[in-house]
Parts: structure tokens; C-alpha cells; sequence
């Protein structure tokens, strides 16, 4: 994962500082203990349903004690979490838009003096690239047309907690120059993640829901050297992948969906980085859980990846060959067609291991090394799904 | 840039360890006729050596704890390959081109490099060396660079890219498919002019752009072969500069990611390999090459099939090896040992120091000095905690070895072997300059006595005379002296303080040899300091104290008084 999208709590917090008066809720609790004051409350659902407003998944207007109630009833519908904060009064023409992103030669920045609609094609959107150095190096920028105090506030963020995306839709610039920020997106960037606050990591909002088995895998990578991920399309599927290396993985993933079989895609599966066998055995183990679990009634795992430079073929195989192992009985009783293709370091003995295993316990299969050119694999197991329809 | 690296011999530092890749590039060097290894020294980690094999041959590569002592040993290098964490990797980095100013670039393997430090680096960088990566499997030329894994880490394919070299061109997010589309090149008849997996996270540090310009300026290169995929974008670069005419060889290009997600946007593999925003999936990117003028193929099978039908060129490397790079690693022996370079007509001593300092040659000062130095310390005077030792055991019934070895265990640093301890101190304290009275300001400030001062029998009052006659024996052949006067100096103030602090024998010697190794042997600071940190200069004790402790073995064998016991009233009881 490279950029990862936080809640709006957790971005607000990581803008604001310490000072941000909203509270997220995850769960019911003792909602006695929230001091409530006078004034009106917002409460959202934070857990990354997109167009919150249009779902009635925004609540404005609302006393302490009914914004409470509120954020008791998202809970109860099943949000995995909701926002409470004190709202703030202003007019709808005071709203302004901000986005920064990270690109390769700095900073692009997008901002509305008019708020956040149709920004891409409005004409009055500034668009500004503050330069690579400039937002390295924290010079301060001169510019008449953005505001230069919210604009350095949200840069000086950005390098702080490595943000590599923000959007604030809308803020407000009150007369005395007080920064209010009423909605906020913020992404991070994933690999400096641990040098931010622990909390920070329990407002990661997971786009997809998450299987037990895909936050298995998740754990296996986070432990690793090595890199394991699972992205369950479909778990009812026919076509299951277990790849190898980040670009060969796409490839056979395009190939699939270039002969036509996008929809009989279960999963993207990908696996790279000289795992050890025993890490192989169990990032196997939990697609063939998946694999057997599916009602489709026939079913193709592709085990296939690139020529690797230096992933070692014997001992990955040996894992996956130690994984099938466990599933022997699901192997008799499902249809099942393996269908191998990989080059690499110790190729030879990697494959002819899984050759012998697969031919002893009468698995269907196609082993073949990288003669076979990568997108066959798709072929390969569209003429078996096509025959067997 | 390319072309300058197959006329030009290249030098690589690579930091942190991966015995394999290291490996793979030896063997890469060795068939391609190298007369050594293109990995110059190793940096970064606590041993001293790396073990390899070059050919049939294992051979020790160097091993820097940073950079600073690399450059400073004259290590050179051209490339730096970075396997170290994405935490380090950037650290390293800049730590490499501070040293290594001329260096051409780089290669940074680890994945989740961040993308501030990435630009950071871009920042740096990015107009004056090429970085492959962060992420991603390196660069190659065949028959002249191979930095990082790609190409593989052993057997197959390395012994072709050493040996032959084309005319097709290979830039590749990937390092899975970078040395699948070499595997494909070759399979087809053809080789690369050069091969490089940029990387895959979403700013690799020198741009696929930049890399496609290295193809168009490569006069080997006559067609580009481009892999790049969804996320980012890169690629718009590569449209500008088609559009511009700046890349005219003939363009080959296959954008992976075609898989459609519904209402969720997937991460793929590689960190840059999401499709969030207009123009980052691969159908925008693919449109907008094929307008510019490349050949986009819209399938992997296209793509191999274009690959096939391609003119390749595949030609000999100059005066290769014929040797084949193993399927496996290959076990290295255990120990790594030197043959004596004394010779055994050489007189004990001489030869001794040939051993010793694993040299040919000694001066005649030196041996002269430690002739006298090895006679003074034989010393089988018997109050001393090792000669009781050793005579107490003897007593007891055992033999040489037992009774040598119990004496032996007893030098430490308060008895004999405060020598090493005590160069350590005049070397340091030399070498930075460092004033009398701040070196005794630190010691007292830690708690620490002084090695080499102080003497339990000798005083101001009653010169040392082992000490006059050493300095006397040495002097002659010195002319700077440096460390003798230093600790002379120490002498001279820690006596003010009490009369017993004199300058004794083990800090006499230490401060002697030392004048004698630059002076006379001419030893480096590096050799000097190696010498200090494996505890050489102990062997001026323990040397002719073993002399002695036989001796006091051998009396007391020789009027063998019984099993030794303390007198009753020797032991006070609490």
C-alpha cells in the first residue's frame, strides 16, 4: 500500500493539532463522560463512505444532547465510525477549497475562493505548482492569489506527517484570520507510517471490506521482508491467482481480462521479495482456503510469475507444494485445474518438485517454466473453463 | 552515458548485505573478462570482510563501516548499489554522493521508500546521476555494468548477459518484468543494449523519461522496449517528448493494468500501482502514447509477439571467460587464513614480526627494539600474579600446557596487558590532537587510571631503568618521535601528582612501537589502527612472559616441593 486514506477525524488531527474539538466513535460507550456545551453539533459517518451528504450521512443543526442520539444511531445502522464536533455557524459564500498533492515536481495545488464545486472545470480555480525545493527546503512562498497562511500551515503538514494528498472542502478564513476547516481528506504516505502516533494507524480507512483471510495476509506482510498482498474481487469466483512480482502479477491479470474473463476473476494475489518457504506456505494456504470456499463448481488456480531475479523457485514451490498438501482431500473432491508458469533461480528443481507432487496425487495441472510466454496462462484457463461449461 | 560504461571500466560500492546479488555480479565480472571485481568495497556493516568467489577463486571483499573510511582507504567507485532498508536508504544515499562527488548514480532496491524522500533525492540528484529505483532490481549493460539483481542472482541467463550485448533497449517499472522481457528478448535472438527497471513506486528518482533519452542517445540501441503500468504520471512525460521528437528509435510500449475495478480503485503490487485520478489508469496512458507516435500494443501477447518480430542483434562481448555461473550458491570455506611471511632462516624474532604483522620485510630497527623489548619482558621473577599462577599449578601435579595456560590467564589489564590499551590511548590521543591535561581531564572525569602510568615499585625516586634503556635502544632510529614524547609529557604532569604515576614499561613500549611502525615500518593510520583493534600490541608481553612462565614451570618441576596449600593464618575469614 503506498497512499493510504485516513478518516476525517484523524486528518482534522493531524491539520489542527491538539486543539481539534472533534471526537470519533468506533462503538457505543458511556456517552455521559462527553462534556456537551451550548451550541449546535455536526455529526458524520467517518468511515469512508464517499458522497456522505447526497446519503443523508451528514447531520447538521443538532443540539448536544441529539448529536449524541446521532452518532448512537449510526452506530446501531452498523457505521464502522462516526464524527461528533462542535459545528460552526457561517455563510455558504464565506466556504473556500484547498487540495494539495504531491507530485514529481513538487507541490500541485487547486484552490477555490468560492468553495469546492466543479472544481476541475472552474475558472475561477487557482492551480499552482509550489516547486520541489520550495516544499523541501519550507521556503516561504509569495503569492497574492492563495491565501499564504493556510496554504503554508497545510505544507509545512504535509512534510511533517507525510501526507502526500490533502483536500480541504470547505474551510473558512474568518476576519480575524482564524483557520476553520470543515471538511478535510488526507492521505499518507504508507511507508513512513510508523513515525507517526499510534492512533494514527487505527483511523486507516480500508476501502474494500476486509476478509478475515485478506487481514490475514495483511498481518503476513506487515511481519515480512518479504511482500504478500490479497485483493478479494469475487469470492465466488472460478479463476483464483497466486503471482509473483508486482509488474508480472498485472500481466497475467490483463491477460485474463483481455481474453475476456474479468468477471471470473475471485482475487488479485500477489507475493514478491524472496519469501521463505514457510512465509509461502502460508500466504498459499489462505488463497487455497479461499479457492475451496468459492461454489463456483470448477475452479483454475494460477500459480505464475516472471523470469525472477532473485526469488528462489525450490523454496517458494516447496511452500505452496507444502500448503496443497493440506487441502489433499479438497483437491479429490473439487475440480480443480493448477495451471504453473515461472522462471528464476533454481527453476529447475522448483518445478520439477511441483511436477512429481501434482501427477502423485493426481492433481490436474500445467507446469511450465518460461517458455511458455506469461499471458498463456489465461488461455490456458479460459479453454478449460469453456470446455467444462 | 550508456556507451561511456562499456569503454570504461565501472566501480561499484554496494551497501548492506545480499550475498547473492553480491555473488550474481562477480560472476557477471568474471565472464565478462573482468581482470576483478566491479564491487569495489562493501560499507555499512560490523565485519571486516565479505566472502566471495570470483571465478573458481574466493576472494575478500572489503567491508567500510561508512563511507567516510571507504573514501578515506581510497576505495574508488562510479555506482553506488543500495541494498540497505527504505528507512536508510535515502541516508546512505546522499552520505555516498558526498563522497563520491563524481560518481555517476546509483541504484536503491528497497521498496516503501517514501515519496518525500524520493524527491527529495529527484531534488539532489536528478539532473546530475541516474538512480534507478527506489524498488525495482537495478541497472545492466551487458558485458560491462551490472548493478543490483537484475539479469538474476545465479545460472541461466547472467552467462548470456555477460558474454553478449544487442541492440534493443529495455526500461521496465518492474524488476520481475524486467528480466522477463530480457528472458523474451533472448529467447527471440536477440539480447539488450542495456536494461533497467526504474522502479515502482510512484517518483522514481531518475524518470522512465530520463531513461528512454539514454536509449535515444545510445548508439547500440536501435529499439526501446517499455514497460509501464497503471498510477502516476510518467508516462505523460514520455508522450511530450515523442511529441517533440526528442525520441525517434523506434517505441515500443505495453502499459499494464487493465483490469477494470467496479467502485473501489485496487492497489496493486508495485506502491505507484493505483488508478485514482483521471489519466493514472492504463487505458488514458495507452491513448495517449499511441497519439503521440508509439507503438502501444494493447495485449501482453501483442506485446511478445512485437517483441519477436523485432531485428535483433546479438553480438560477442570482447575477450569473455568461458565459465558458466553456477545453478546454486556455492558453500565458501570456513577460515580465512595467511601463509607465514617469515622466512625459517630468519633469527626468532624477525621472523616473529614477519608473522605477526603479515609482512615480508621488517626493519632492522624495529627487530633490534623488540629483541630487547622481548629479552626485557621474559622476566621470570616469581611474585607476580601469572608466575605464581603457573607455579602453584605446577605444584599441583599438572603439566606445561595447564600450568603455561593458568599464568597466561591472569594478564589482563592489570597485569601485562595494559600495552595494547595504553597505544590505544597515545594513538587516539595524538591523532586528535587532544592535550595532556584534557586526556587526564577525561579520565578522571570517568573514573578511568591512565594505561601505561604508574608503577607499583618505581617511583620519580627510583627510575624504572627497563624503561630508560628501551627509549635509549629506539631513539636513534627516530626522528619525530611523536608518541614517546606524548607520553613523556603525561609522565612529566601525572608525577607532579604523585610520584609513583611515572611513565612504566607497558606504556613505554606502546608509545615506541607505535613511533616505530610509523617511522620505520611506514604502516598507515588504517594499519595502525587495525593493529590496535585486534590487540597486537599485547604480543610484546605475553611473547616473552611465556618464556618466562615455562621458566617458573620448569623450576618448580624440577624441585617438585608437593601440593601447594596457604599457611593457615594466610586467610582471614569474615
Amino acid at each position: 500500500m503506498a497512499r493510504l486514506i485516513i478518516s476525517e477525524y484523524a486528518a482534522k488531527k493531524l491539520l489542527i493539532g491538539d486543539v481539534y474539538q472533534g471526537i470519533s466513535f468506533t462503538h457505543i460507550t458511556d456517552f455521559s463522560t462527553i462534556s456537551i456545551v451550548a451550541g449546535n453539533y455536526v455529526v458524520k459517518v467517518d468511515d469512508g463512505t464517499k458522497k456522505r451528504n447526497q446519503k443523508g450521512l451528514v447531520k447538521i443543526g443538532l443540539s448536544g444532547p441529539s448529536a449524541i442520539i446521532q452518532v448512537k444511531k449510526f452506530l446501531e445502522i452498523g457505521f464502522k465510525r462516526v464524527l461528533l464536533e462542535p459545528e460552526v455557524p457561517h455563510e455558504q459564500k464565506s466556504e473556500q477549497y484547498i487540495s494539495c498533492t504531491l507530485v514529481r515536481d513538487g507541490v500541485s495545488v487547486l484552490y477555490s475562493k468560492t468553495g469546492g464545486n466543479n472544481v476541475e472545470n472552474n475558472n475561477e480555480v487557482i492551480k499552482q505548482i509550489i516547486s520541489r525545493s520550495d516544499f523541501l527546503a519550507g521556503t516561504s512562498i509569495v503569492d497574492d492569489k492563495i491565501p499564504i497562511q493556510v496554504l503554508y500551515r497545510l505544507l509545512s503538514a504535509m512534510r511533517q506527517s507525510n501526507i502526500s494528498f490533502l483536500e480541504i472542502n470547505p474551510f473558512l478564513l474568518t476576519e480575524q484570520e482564524e483557520l476553520l476547516f470543515l471538511d478535510a481528506a488526507v492521505e499518507l504516505d504508507s511507508s513512513k507510517l510508523h513515525f507517526l502516533p499510534d492512533w494514527v494507524v487505527t483511523h486507516i480507512q480500508n476501502d474494500a471490506p476486509c476478509s478475515a483471510v485478506e487481514r490475514g495476509v495483511e498481518a503476513l506482510n506487515a511481519q515480512s521482508t518479504a511482500s504478500f498482498s490479497l485483493t478479494v474481487f469475487d469470492k465466488n469466483a472460478t479463476v483464483f491467482t497466486l503471482l509473483s512480482g508486482g509488474g508480472a502479477s498485472l500481466v497475467v491479470l490483463d491477460a485474463l481480462v483481455d481474453a475476456g474473463m474479468q468477471e471470473l476473476v475471485a482475487n488479485y494475489g500477489e507475493y514478491s521479495g524472496a519469501p521463505t518457504r514457510e512465509e509461502t506456505r502460508v500466504y498459499a494456504s489462505a488463497l487455497l482456503s479461499l479457492l475451496f470456499a468459492s461454489t463456483a463448481p470448477r475452479k483454475v488456480l494460477i500459480i505464475a510469475g516472471g523470469v525472477a531475479n532473485f526469488t528462489d523457485i525450490t523454496t517458494t514451490f516447496s511452500g505452496i507444494i507444502d500448503s496443497c498438501e493440506e487441502y489433499l482431500e479438497e483437491f479429490k473432491k473439487q475440480s480443480v485445474l493448477v495451471i504453473v508458469r515461472r522462471g528464476g533461480p533454481r527453476q529447475a528443481e522448483g518445478l520439477v518438485r511441483l511436477t512429481v507432487f501434482f501427477t502423485e496425487h493426481n492433481i490436474r495441472s500445467i507446469v511450465s517454466d518460461a517458455s511458455m510466454s506469461l499471458p498463456c496462462v489465461a488461455l490456458e484457463a479460459k479453454q478449460f473453463i469453456e470446455i467444462s461449461v | 552515458m550508456i556507451n561511456f560504461l562499456r569503454n570504461n571500466p565501472q566501480h561499484i560500492i554496494v551497501t548492506g548485505i545480499h550475498p547473492r546479488i553480491i555473488q550474481s555480479i562477480l560472476d557477471f565480472d568474471y565472464i565478462r573478462g573482468a581482470s576483478e571485481s566491479s564491487i569495489t568495497a562493501l560499507v555499512g556493516s560490523t565485519k571486516r570482510s565479505h566472502k566471495c568467489w570470483f571465478g573458481d577463486k574466493e576472494i575478500l571483499l572489503p567491508v567500510f563501516k561508512d563511507f567516510a573510511s571507504a573514501a578515506g582507504a581510497g576505495v574508488v567507485a562510479d555506482w553506488l548499489l543500495n541494498i540497505a532498508s527504505a528507512n536508510s536508504a535515502r541516508k546512505t544515499t546522499e552520505s555516498f554522493f558526498a563522497h563520491y562527488k563524481d560518481a555517476l548514480g546509483a541504484h536503491i532496491f528497497a521498496e516503501g521508500f517514501s515519496e518525500q524522500d524520493a524527491l527529495a533525492l529527484v531534488e539532489a540528484y536528478g539532473d546530475t546521476k541516474k538512480i534507478a529505483g527506489a524498488s525495482g532490481v537495478g541497472l545492466l549493460v551487458p558485458g560491462a555494468l551490472k548493478l543490483g539483481a537484475v539479469g538474476g542472482i545465479f545460472g541461466g541467463n547472467i552467462n548470456q548477459l555477460a558474454a553478449t550485448s544487442g541492440n534493443t533497449a529495455i526500461v521496465c517499472s518492474s524488476g520481475g518484468m524486467v528480466n522477463e522481457l530480457i528472458d523474451t528478448v533472448l529467447r527471440a535472438g536477440g539480447a539488450p543494449s542495456f536494461a533497467v527497471s526504474y522502479g515502482g513506486d510512484r517518483f522514481p528518482v531518475s524518470s522512465p523519461l530520463s531513461w528512454c533519452l539514454e536509449a535515444q542517445a545510445d548508439p547500440a540501441t536501435e529499439q526501446i522496449i517499455f514497460f509501464g503500468e497503471l498510477g502516476g504520471y510518467d508516462e505523460y512525460e514520455i508522450v511530450t517528448a515523442l511529441k517533440e521528437g526528442k525520441i525517434t528509435k523506434p517505441l515500443c510500449i505495453y502499459i499494464a493494468g487493465h483490469y477494470k475495478a467496479t467502485d473501489t480503485k485496487v492497489q496493486f503490487g508495485h506502491a505507484k500501482a493505483l488508478a485514482k485520478n483521471p489519466g493514472e489508469d492504463s487505458d488514458a496512458k495507452m491513448t495517449a502514447l499511441t497519439e503521440a507516435g508509439a507503438e502501444v500494443c494493447s495485449t501482453y501477447i501483442d506485446f511478445v509477439d512485437k517483441i519477436k518480430s523485432q531485428a535483433h542483434v546479438k553480438k560477442a562481448v570482447a575477450s569473455t571467460r568461458v565459465w558458466q555461473s553456477p545453478e546454486t550458491f556455492r558453500e565458501h570455506s570456513v577460515f580465512t587464513a595467511v601463509k607465514d611471511k617469515g622466512k625459517g632462516s630468519d633469527p626468532f624474532v624477525r621472523h616473529a614480526l614477519c608473522t605477526l604483522l603479515e609482512q615480508e620485510e621488517v626493519s632492522e630497527p624495529l627487530v633490534t627494539f623488540t629483541e630487547a623489548a622481548y629479552s626485557l619482558l621474559v622476566d621470570h621473577g616469581a611474585e607476580v600474579s601469572g608466575a605464581v599462577n603457573t607455579m602453584v599449578t605446577a605444584r599441583a601435579g599438572k603439566d606445561m600446557s595447564a600450568s603455561l595456560a593458568s599464568g597466561i590467564l591472569t594478564v589482563g589489564d592489570r597485569f601485562g596487558g595494559a600495552i595494547n590499551a595504553a597505544a590505544q590511548n597515545w594513538y587516539q590521543s595524538v591523532r586528535d590532537g587532544i592535550s595532556v591535561e584534557e586526556m587526564l581531564e577525561n579520565h578522571k572525569a570517568k573514573g578511568l587510571y591512565v594505561m601505561g602510568i604508574g608503577h607499583r615499585k618505581y617511583s620519580v625516586y627510583k627510575n624504572d631503568p627497563r624503561v630508560e634503556e628501551l627509549i635509549n635502544i629506539a631513539q636513534p632510529f627516530l626522528s619525530r618521535s611523536i608518541h614517546i614524547q606524548y607520553a613523556q609529557a603525561v609522565a612529566k604532569r601525572t608525577t607532579q601528582k604523585s610520584p609513583n604515576l611515572i611513565l612504566n614499561i607497558d606504556g613505554a613500549i606502546a608509545a615506541i612501537v607505535l613511533d616505530l611502525l610509523l617511522e620505520c615500518e611506514a604502516f598507515t593510520e588504517m594499519e595502525i589502527e587495525e593493529l590496535l583493534r585486534i590487540d597486537f600490541f599485547n604480543s610484546y608481553f605475553l611473547i616473552p612472559r611465556t618464556v618466562g612462565f615455562i621458566g617458573n614451570y620448569l623450576s618448580q618441576k624440577r624441585r617438585d616441593e608437593g601440593l601447594f596449600r596457604l599457611p593457615d593464618n594466610q586467610v582471614f575469614y569474615e
